[in-house]
C-alpha cells in the first residue's frame, strides 16, 4: 500500500510535468475607434488638436506599431458662447521619431480668444461622418498672495522673526476638482562666450535625506490652496546655481518667479488616471484611462498659467552670493 | 429608541436566563437520566472539539461542542458502555451508570494518536448526531490543517481554499471567495471576535498562526442565526487553552518567520502565549513577481483560562488577546510606507448550569487600523480605522426530547473612519459610528431519529447602518434520513451586511482594504440563499457530500472606481447572482486520508447600467485533491493537487496613442503621445486552466529531552506556469508561484 501510494504520487507529478505551459490569447476582436486630443491654454491665442485612430498589433506591445495612426481631413471647431473658431490642418517634424518617422499631422486654430467662466465646446466631424465632441470649463483667474512681502526684494536669509521658515504662496479660489501645479523658479542669464544665455532653475520645496544624501523635493500636483518653500531650500538653490563654476559674475539675475498652473476638471482627471498610482505594491490588472470625448477616446481640457514675479534682494545677490545683478531686467 | 434598545439588550438575556435555568430539584424531575461532561486531551488537558460520545446499545449520542462539552438527555436508567472517538485520538470505551432523574457528569480524557493519521475514529467522518441539520458546515480540526503541505508558511486559509465552493484569485494570495461572494463577505472570528484584516504581507498569508488554534468551524452558507453581518461565509477559529498538565515551550524556524509558544498550567487553569515574527521577507520575492518589499510583520496571541469548581462549578473564564501588525518601511522619503494593525481582546464566561442550560457571555473589542503614508512619493494617502466593541449573551437549552434551543443577544458599538484619495485624486472621507442590537433564536429539532431541523430567526432591533434592508432574517435547515446511510439536506436563509470594504475588485494584490459602515444613503447589502444537499456514507470511513446552491445578492456596495469628480458617488450598488454544485468525497483508512472536492459554479454581477459581468473570482470548475499517508517511523507524507478553470480577465481590444503628460510645464505642444491599451468588456475571457501539485513530508523525532518536527514541502512540484495576469503596461505574462521548496524545524520542550 505504501509503495503504491508513493508510486501514484510520482506518476502524477510526472504526468503533469509533461504539459506545464499553455498559452491563451489575451486579445478580443479589434474594434476601431477615434481619438481626439486637444488642450486649451486659455491665455494663448493658438489651440492645437490631434486626431488619430485606434490600431492593433501582433502581441500585446503597442510600441511595435510603426504606422502613424493620425487622421486628417476632419472638420474641427471650438466654440465659446457665440464665438466659433475653425481649425486648420498642419504638419511638422516630430521631436520623437522612435515610433513614427513621418511628419506629425495636427490641427490648429490661430487667433483664438477666450473669456472666463464660459464653457468651451469642441466638435470634430470626421471624413467618415462620425462626430467627436466634448465640453470643458476653463479655470478662473486666481488671486495669489505671499506669506511675507520683502521691502528690499526676496532674501532667504532673512530673520525668521519676520518671515518664518517658509515662503508660502496662497491662491484663491480653489476648485476641489482641479489640480494645481505651483513652482518657484529663478530666471537668470549666464555669460557664455560673451553672450548672455537665458536659463531657469527650479527651486525645491525642501531637501530630503535619501541614502545619506540630500536630494531636492519639488512640488507636484496639489488640491491645496497653498505651497510653502523652505527659505533654506531657496537659499541652497541660489547658492548651487553655478554648480561648482567659480566664475560667479557670469551669472546674472534679478527675479524669482512663482508660477501656478491650474488644470480644469477633465484635464485633472485625465492627468491623474495616466500619471497616478495607488502605491508600488498593489497589482491592478486593468485601469481605464479617463476620456471625456463623446463618440470616441481622448481628452479635451484646458489650463491656466499664472506667473507672479518677485524681485530678489540686490545686496544679497551681489554681496552675499557674488552674482551679477541684472540691470536690464528680464 | 436607542435607550429602549440598550435597556432590552441588558434585560432580555436575564429574562431568558431565569426562564430556562432550573434548580437541581426541577432537573431531577425530568424523565430518564442524563449524561454530560467534557472531553479533554489526556496529555494537555485541552478540550477536544467535535469528538463523538456514543451509547452504542441505545444508538444515542452527542458530539462535543467547540469547548469539548457533550450532553445526552433522556437515557433510561441502567449501566451503559460509552464509546468516545475523535480523529487524531485513540478511541476510548468506558462504562457509566445512569440513574433516573439525575445528571451524570462524566469527564473523559482521550489519548492522542502518536502520529496525525494513526487513529481513526469509530464513526469516521460521521457525526454521532446523524440528524444534525448542518448543511454547509465544515468542521476542520488542527489535525486536518497539519495534513496540508506547509509551503513557506503554514496557513489556515489555504486549507479553506481546498474546500469545494471556495475559490481564490491566485496562489500568491490567501484571500478566499465563497460561493460567488466577494472576499469581504466572509466573516472571520477568532474565539468569536471579528478579525477585520486576517492577512499578513499583502494578503499572502493569514495572520492566524495554526500553532495557536485547536480547530475551525467553517460555514460556507446556510449559517445559523447566531452569526450575522456577512453575506457569504463564517469562519470561527478557536484557539487552544494551553497545556493544563505541564509547562511546554516550542520554537519553529521557517524561511519567512520564526515563532515561539509557551504554555502551561496555572492554579485552576492554563495559559498559552504565542508569537510570530518575520525575519526574511525576501522569501516572499517569488510571491511578488521578484519585487523586493521590506515587509516586517508580527502576530502574537495569549489566552488564560480559569476554572475553579470551588468557586463556580462547571464554569470557565477565559481572557484572550491577539495582536498583529504588518509594516513596510522603505526608509526612503520618496517611497510610501504602510502599516496595518489588528488588536483583539476578549473576555468569556462559559457556564454549564445544573439544569441542561449552557451559557456563554462574551465581551470583546476588535480594533483595526490601516494607513498608507505616501511620504513624498506619488502614492495616494489613505487611512482607516474600525473600533468594534461587542458583547454577546448566548444560551443553549437542551430538552429531554433532545431538542435544543439556542438563543441570545448581541450588542455592537462600531465606529469607522476612512480618509483616502482615489486614483483620480478625488478625496473620500467618511466617519460613522453605529449601535447594533440583534437577537436570535434557533430551535433545533433532534427528537426524531430520521429528521432534524433548525428553525432560526435573527432579529435586528437596531442597526449599525441607517438603511438596513429588513428586520427579520430567517434561517432554516432541514435534514432527512430515509435510510441510515443517506441524509438529504436543505437550507434557506436571508443575510445582511452593514460593514463593507472599499476595495477594487481588479486588485489582485492590494495593500489597503479599508472597512467602513455602509453610508447613510445606501441600503445595506442583502442575500437570500437556498441550498440542497445530501450526505452518503458508503462505509463509516467513506463519505460523499453533494450540495447545490442558489444565492441572490442585492445592494452590493462597490467602490466607485470611476469617481472622476468630487460630486460623483463613492459607491455604486451592484446586484449579483450565484449558483453551483459541489461534491466532497472523504476516505479515511488506518494511516491514509483522502479528500476530493469538486465544484461547478456560476456567479454574475449586474452593474447600475444593467450590464452583466463575471466577477474576477468566478471559477467554473474546481477540483481539489488532498491526501496524507503515514509511512511509519515518524514519517508522514502529504500532497494536494488543484485543478481549476482559468480565472476571468478583460481582454485587449486594441491600442491607441494617448497624450502623455510627463511634464506639466511642457506638454502643450501635443508632441508627446504614449501607446495605451483598450480593454474589452470586463472579464470576458478566461486564463488557461490552473493546476498545481504541492507535496510535503514531516518527520518527528526525539533528541535528548526535546521533540523535533522537520517539515519539508515543495509548492508547484512540476513547475506549472499558471498565469496570474497580463501586465497592463507591457502586456507581459506574469505567472503565479514557480517550483518553490521550503523547510521548517519545530522544537518542543
Amino acid at each position: 500500500m505504501k509503495k503504491l501510494y508513493i508510486l501514484i504520487l510520482i506518476a502524477a507529478a510526472a504526468f503533469f510535468n509533461m504539459s506545464c505551459e499553455e498559452s491563451v490569447n489575451p486579445k478580443a476582436e479589434f474594434k476601431e475607434q477615434y481619438v481626439l486630443s486637444c488642450i486649451v491654454d486659455v491665455s494663448s491665442d493658438t489651440v492645437l488638436a490631434v486626431i488619430s485612430k485606434t490600431y492593433d498589433v501582433d502581441g500585446l506591445n503597442p510600441e511595435v506599431n510603426k504606422v502613424d495612426p493620425a487622421l486628417t481631413g476632419a472638420e474641427i471647431t471650438i466654440t465659446q458662447a457665440t464665438n466659433t473658431f475653425k481649425f486648420q490642418e498642419g504638419e511638422r517634424l516630430r521631436t520623437d521619431t522612435s515610433r513614427y518617422t513621418s511628419r506629425q499631422q495636427y490641427y490648429y486654430a490661430a487667433g483664438v480668444k477666450f473669456v472666463d467662466n464660459k464653457d468651451l465646446r469642441i466638435t470634430a466631424k470626421l471624413p467618415n461622418g462620425k462626430v467627436l465632441s466634448a465640453v470643458t470649463t476653463p479655470p478662473a483667474i486666481p488671486e495669489i498672495k505671499f506669506s511675507y512681502e520683502f521691502p528690499n526684494g526676496l532674501n532667504p536669509t532673512v530673520n525668521w522673526y519676520l518671515a518664518g521658515d517658509y515662503y508660502t504662496a496662497r491662491w484663491y479660489p480653489v476648485n476641489k476638482n482641479h489640480f494645481s501645479f505651483p513652482r518657484l523658479t529663478i530666471p537668470y542669464k549666464k555669460n557664455v562666450d560673451g553672450k548672455a544665455v537665458p536659463l531657469r532653475k527650479e527651486v525645491p520645496l525642501s531637501y530630503l535625506k535619501q541614502d545619506g544624501k540630500f536630494v531636492p523635493f519639488y512640488p507636484g500636483a496639489t488640491q491645496s490652496d497653498s505651497c510653502s518653500f523652505e527659505y533654506k531650500a531657496i537659499s541652497s538653490a541660489l547658492l548651487n546655481l553655478p554648480e561648482g563654476d567659480p566664475n560667479l559674475t557670469d551669472y546674472i539675475l534679478k527675479y524669482i518667479d512663482f508660477e501656478l498652473l491650474e488644470f480644469d476638471s477633465p484635464l485633472t482627471t485625465y492627468y491623474s488616471s495616466t500619471n497616478g498610482q495607488m502605491d508600488n505594491f498593489s497589482i491592478r490588472t486593468e485601469e481605464t484611462v479617463y476620456s471625456n470625448i463623446n463618440g470616441g477616446l481622448g481628452i479635451f481640457g484646458s489650463y491656466r498659467k499664472t506667473r507672479v514675479r518677485k524681485q530678489l534682494d540686490a545686496y544679497y545677490i551681489r554681496t552675499t552670493l557674488g552674482f551679477e545683478w541684472d540691470k536690464s531686467g528680464m | 429608541m436607542q435607550k429602549l434598545s440598550i435597556l432590552s439588550a441588558l434585560l432580555l438575556p436575564l429574562l431568558f436566563f431565569f426562564a430556562f435555568t432550573k434548580t437541581d430539584a426541577s432537573a431531577a424531575a425530568s424523565s430518564g437520566g442524563k449524561l454530560r461532561g467534557i472531553v479533554t486531551d489526556s496529555t494537555s488537558g485541552e478540550a477536544v472539539a467535535y469528538a463523538n460520545v456514543y451509547i452504542k446499545s441505545l444508538r444515542l449520542g452527542s458530539p462535543t461542542d467547540n469547548k469539548g462539552y457533550y450532553f445526552i438527555p433522556a437515557i433510561p436508567a441502567g449501566k451503559y458502555k460509552i464509546i468516545v472517538s475523535c480523529i487524531g485520538f485513540r478511541s476510548k470505551e468506558l462504562t457509566a451508570e445512569i440513574t433516573e432523574g439525575e445528571i451524570k457528569q462524566l469527564n473523559i480524557q482521550l489519548i492522542p494518536g502518536s502520529i496525525k493519521l494513526e487513529e481513526i475514529s469509530v464513526l469516521g467522518n460521521k457525526s454521532v448526531r446523524e440528524n444534525e441539520a448542518d448543511l454547509g458546515l465544515q468542521k476542520i480540526s488542527i489535525k486536518e490543517i497539519q495534513m496540508m503541505p506547509t509551503g513557506v508558511e503554514a496557513d489556515i486559509f489555504k486549507v479553506l481554499q481546498s474546500s469545494p465552493g471556495v475559490s481564490s484569485t491566485g496562489d500568491v494570495t490567501s484571500r478566499y471567495f465563497v460561493r460567488g461572494g466577494n472576499s469581504n463577505q466572509n466573516l472571520v472570528l477568532l474565539n468569536g471576535v471579528t478579525v477585520y484584516y486576517p492577512f499578513h504581507a499583502l494578503g499572502i498569508y493569514s495572520t492566524i498562526d495554526p500553532e495557536m488554534i485547536s480547530g475551525m468551524e467553517f460555514y460556507k452558507g446556510g449559517f445559523g442565526p447566531e452569526f450575522g453581518g456577512r453575506l457569504s461565509s463564517v469562519l470561527n477559529v478557536l484557539t487552544r487553552d494551553g497545556n493544563k498538565n505541564s509547562f511546554h515551550a516550542s520554537g519553529t524556524a521557517g524561511l519567512l518567520s520564526g515563532k515561539a509558544s509557551v504554555e502551561g498550567p496555572i492554579p485552576g487553569g492554563s495559559f498559552l502565549v504565542t508569537g510570530r515574527k518575520s525575519y526574511y521577507a525576501r522569501a516572499l520575492k517569488k510571491f511578488l513577481n521578484d519585487q523586493d518589499a521590506p515587509f516586517d510583520f508580527y502576530d502574537m496571541s495569549f489566552k488564560v483560562n480559569y476554572a475553579n469548581p470551588a468557586i463556580l462549578y462547571n464554569g470557565k473564564f477565559t481572557v484572550h488577546g491577539f495582536m498583529s501588525q504588518d509594516m513596510v518601511k522603505n526608509g526612503d522619503p520618496f517611497k510610501e510606507d504602510y502599516s496595518i494593525k489588528n488588536q483583539l481582546f476578549g473576555l468569556n464566561w462559559y457556564q454549564i448550569w445544573a439544569s441542561p442550560l449552557l451559557s456563554e457571555i462574551t465581551l470583546s473589542s476588535s480594533n483595526f487600523e490601516a494607513e498608507v503614508l505616501p511620504n513624498f512619493s506619488q502614492s495616494k494617502p489613505r487611512n482607516n480605522f474600525v473600533h468594534d466593541f461587542t458583547n454577546r449573551f448566548n444560551f443553549t437549552y437542551i430538552y429531554d426530547s433532545r431538542d435544543e434551543l439556542n438563543f441570545g443577544l448581541e450588542n455592537r458599538f462600531i465606529s469607522t473612519g476612512l480618509k483616502m484619495q482615489n486614483l483620480y485624486g478625488r478625496n473620500i472621507s467618511f466617519d460613522q459610528s453605529g449601535y447594533g442590537l440583534t437577537g436570535f433564536a434557533n430551535y433545533k429539532f433532534y427528537r426524531y431519529e430520521n429528521v432534524g431541523f433548525n428553525l432560526g430567526m435573527r432579529i435586528n432591533f437596531a442597526s449599525i447602518s441607517e438603511l438596513r434592508p429588513f428586520l427579520l432574517e430567517p434561517r432554516i435547515n432541514v435534514t432527512y434520513k430515509p435510510v441510515p446511510v443517506l441524509a438529504l439536506k436543505a437550507g434557506f436563509g436571508r443575510y445582511s451586511q452593514e460593514m463593507i470594504t472599499v476595495s477594487n475588485e481588479n486588485d489582485l494584490i492590494s495593500i489597503f482594504e479599508p472597512w467602513t459602515i455602509i453610508q447613510p444613503n445606501i441600503a445595506a447589502s442583502e442575500a437570500t440563499q437556498l441550498t440542497l444537499g445530501l450526505s452518503y456514507y458508503l462505509t463509516e470511513n467513506f463519505s460523499v457530500d453533494l450540495e447545490g446552491y442558489y444565492k441572490y445578492l442585492t445592494n452590493l456596495s462597490e467602490a466607485n472606481y470611476n469617481k472622476y469628480f468630487v460630486t460623483d458617488p463613492d459607491y455604486i450598488n451592484v446586484n449579483g447572482e450565484a449558483y453551483g454544485f459541489e461534491s466532497l468525497v472523504k476516505v479515511q483508512t488506518s494511516g491514509m486520508y483522502l479528500k476530493t472536492g469538486y465544484s461547478l459554479s456560476w456567479s454574475f454581477k449586474i452593474d447600475p447600467k444593467g450590464q452583466l459581468y463575471i466577477p474576477k473570482y468566478d471559477l467554473r470548475h474546481s477540483l481539489n485533491i488532498l491526501t496524507g499517508y503515514n509511512l511509519g517511523a515518524g514519517f508522514e507524507v502529504n500532497a494536494t493537487w488543484f485543478l481549476n478553470s482559468g480565472l476571468p480577465f478583460s481582454p485587449v481590444t486594441g491600442f491607441y496613442d494617448r497624450l502623455n503628460i510627463n511634464d506639466v510645464w511642457s506638454f502643450q505642444d501635443l508632441s508627446n503621445f504614449k501607446a495605451s491599451t483598450i480593454w474589452d468588456r470586463r472579464n470576458l475571457k478566461r486564463l488557461t486552466v490552473y493546476h498545481r501539485l504541492d507535496v510535503g513530508m514531516s518527520k518527528k523525532f526525539t533528541f535528548g529531552f526535546a521533540r523535533f518536527t522537520l517539515d519539508a514541502s515543495i509548492m508547484n512540484v512540476y513547475n506549472r506556469k499558471n498565469i496570474f495576469y497580463f501586465d497592463r503596461n507591457t502586456g507581459k505574462q506574469v505567472n503565479m508561484l514557480p517550483f518553490l521548496p521550503s523547510v521548517s524545524l519545530k522544537v518542543e520542550l
